[in-house]
């Protein structure tokens, strides 16, 4: 395999992980939660997909927008029902309410559709092949949407009232209820627009391999990762985080130690190669967590404590 | 006429009760402050009349309405400005945009002609206007914290502790402002002081609050004057 191609690879690995890892962040921002069934709405907007083009025969591109869309207002609807009742509450007893929502979700997507895994009906397109690299067509999509979904919401952010006021209400919620902002409204817009992109990930991810009703529990981790990298509550860690994490996944795999423990020839410790095995590929997020948490607790942008 | 009322506020935070029945009105147009010692209530009184802290009895009546129970965000729609203690500022929005804030509520033409106001108001804030909040000095929050809170063009303004942390100087400015917004403006402006001089001199009337209870109301130059009030509470 060509670096060329485990650049490309990691790349495709950070926009899924970012189209996650930003909505996680930005509800922790404004809720102060961590929201542990933030990728299991991820698996419900991938099977609202599923619903709409393999059952009800929609073009993908159609039934992934039209997903997106209504997992947000299911994420709203689940605010009102559960979160809205703890807004004053403690974040670890929110923290653990979502844990159970996210049981909740998991086993009830697994009680529809069953634990099979599932495929999109989407048209089987020939990949770019070339002598550096290979790129199927939805790899370039994934991309694409990774990097559109980061364009958006930095827009959003900094050009549109709603986006300046979601800043100003993490900044300082009481000032931003001072200046007429009505905090419910940024909640419920927050929601929105953390599980719509969620979904997308959720989505794109479940086209680039298949749907199961545990493919959130098995990414949780490398989410929660990227985002507490970057520094929780902070939306551009979110995306450095996801792409620190996207390189070190691929290049992990890719790096032989064994050169690198000889320093390239200078040395002679090992003659071995030395690969870290596939099956090890979740560990790696693991790590860079716990190294992550043990010097910079506060992620590597870190959210200032200003007053 | 009385622009707000609050009668006999008991109020607090969850369980700790700290306003045990005060009561303060404010004339149109008026300027009164707030005195007393560090744990008397001040600060809790004006977040209640705001609607922050949860008030248990009495009311609150604005122009003859009763909004004891509104919400911050609904009291600002009907002509309350506040400008807190701590936290003046949102820290990483420039300081256009904390303008941009304020006005959240006021269409986008009006929005801009308030800012071109702020900035004759305020220049300093014009020549910031791109830098985050969180670099301005403690004197430029306080500006722009009356900049954001002017921008609805409030009937009242409260100002907690506008010179708390300040320099001398910068403190005096600030007081010339608040002199020169009330002149300018013709509001009502409801400050709260622990180094009451300043604030005293530039009000129509002040209240003692100890305790959480009034403890004495007056014409402002008169507690300036009143020996008692001067050993007790504005040091000497």
């Amino acid at each position: 395999m060509s670096v060329l191609q485990v650049i490309l690879n990691s790349i495709i690995r950070a926009s899924e992980l970012a189209l996650l890892s930003l909505g996680l962040t930005i509800v922790y921002d404004i809720l102060k939660f961590a929201n542990f069934a933030h990728t299991e709405y991820a698996v419900v907007g991938a099977y609202f997909a599923f619903i709409l083009n393999v059952t009800l025969g929609l073009p993908i591109f159609f039934s992934a927008i039209l997903a997106a869309i209504a997992t947000g207002i299911f994420a709203i609807l689940i605010d009102r029902v559960v979160f809205k009742k703890m807004r004053n509450a403690n974040g670890i007893i929110v923290m653990v309410t979502s844990l159970g929502v996210a049981i909740a979700l998991r086993n009830t997507v697994r009680a529809i559709w069953g634990a099979s895994p599932k495929s999109y009906n989407v048209p089987l397109q020939a990949p770019i092949v070339t002598k550096y690299f290979r790129i199927t067509p939805l790899q370039i999509w994934i991309i694409a949407v990774g990097a559109a979904a980061m364009v958006a919401f930095y827009i959003l952010l900094h050009y549109t009232r709603l986006g300046k006021a979601m800043r100003a209400a993490s900044d300082n919620p009481d000032l931003a209820q001072a200046s007429g902002i009505a905090t419910e409204k940024i909640v419920t817009a927050v929601w929105f627009i953390a599980i719509s992109f969620a979904s997308l990930g959720g989505i794109l991810i479940g086209m680039e391999t298949y749907l199961l009703p545990y493919m959130g529990f098995a990414i949780i981790i490398p989410v929660f990762c990227a985002a507490i990298m970057g520094g929780l509550g902070n939306p551009y860690g979110a995306m450095l985080g996801a792409l620190v994490l996207g390189f070190a996944e691929n290049f992990g795999l890719y790096i032989n130690f064994g050169k690198l423990f000889n320093l390239g020839g200078l040395l002679h410790i090992t003659h071995r190669a030395l690969f870290i095995p596939t099956g090890y590929k979740p560990a790696i997020s693991f790590v860079i967590l716990i190294v992550v948490l043990l010097l910079r607790p506060r992620g590597i942008l870190g959210k200032k404590e200003e007053r | 006429m009385k622009i707000l009322e609050a009668k006999n506020i008991v109020a607090g935070y969850s369980k700790t009760e700290i306003l045990h029945g005060v009561s303060i009105y404010l004339e149109e147009k008026e300027v009164i402050t707030i005195i007393g010692p560090n744990g008397a209530g001040k600060s809790t009184l004006m977040k209640a009349v705001m609607g922050y802290v949860s008030i248990y009895s009495g009311t609150v009546t604005w122009k003859g309405e009763d909004v004891t129970h509104l919400k911050p965000y609904e009291k600002v729609t009907r002509g309350f400005g506040y400008v807190p203690q701590l936290g003046n500022v949102f820290p990483s929005l420039t300081v256009l945009e904390n303008l941009e804030m304020g006005g959240y509520t006021r269409p986008k033409p009006e929005v801009r002609d308030k800012i071109d106001k702020a900035f004759q108001l305020f220049p300093i804030l014009k020549e910031k206007m791109g830098k985050k909040a969180g670099t301005l000095s403690g004197g430029q929050r306080q500006m722009l914290g009356m900049a954001r809170a002017l921008m609805t063009d409030p009937e009242l303004i409260m100002l907690d502790e506008p010179s708390a942390g300040l320099s001398p100087k910068a403190s005096e400015e600030v007081f010339m402002t608040i002199a020169d917004i009330h002149k300018r403006l013709e509001r009502s402006i409801m400050i709260i002081e622990q180094d009451a001089y300043q604030s005293l001199n530039i009000s129509d009337r002040g209240y003692v609050l100890v305790m959480g209870q009034n403890e004495f109301e007056d014409k402002a130059e008169k507690i300036l004057t009143n020996q008692k009030i001067k050993e007790a509470y504005l040091g000497g």
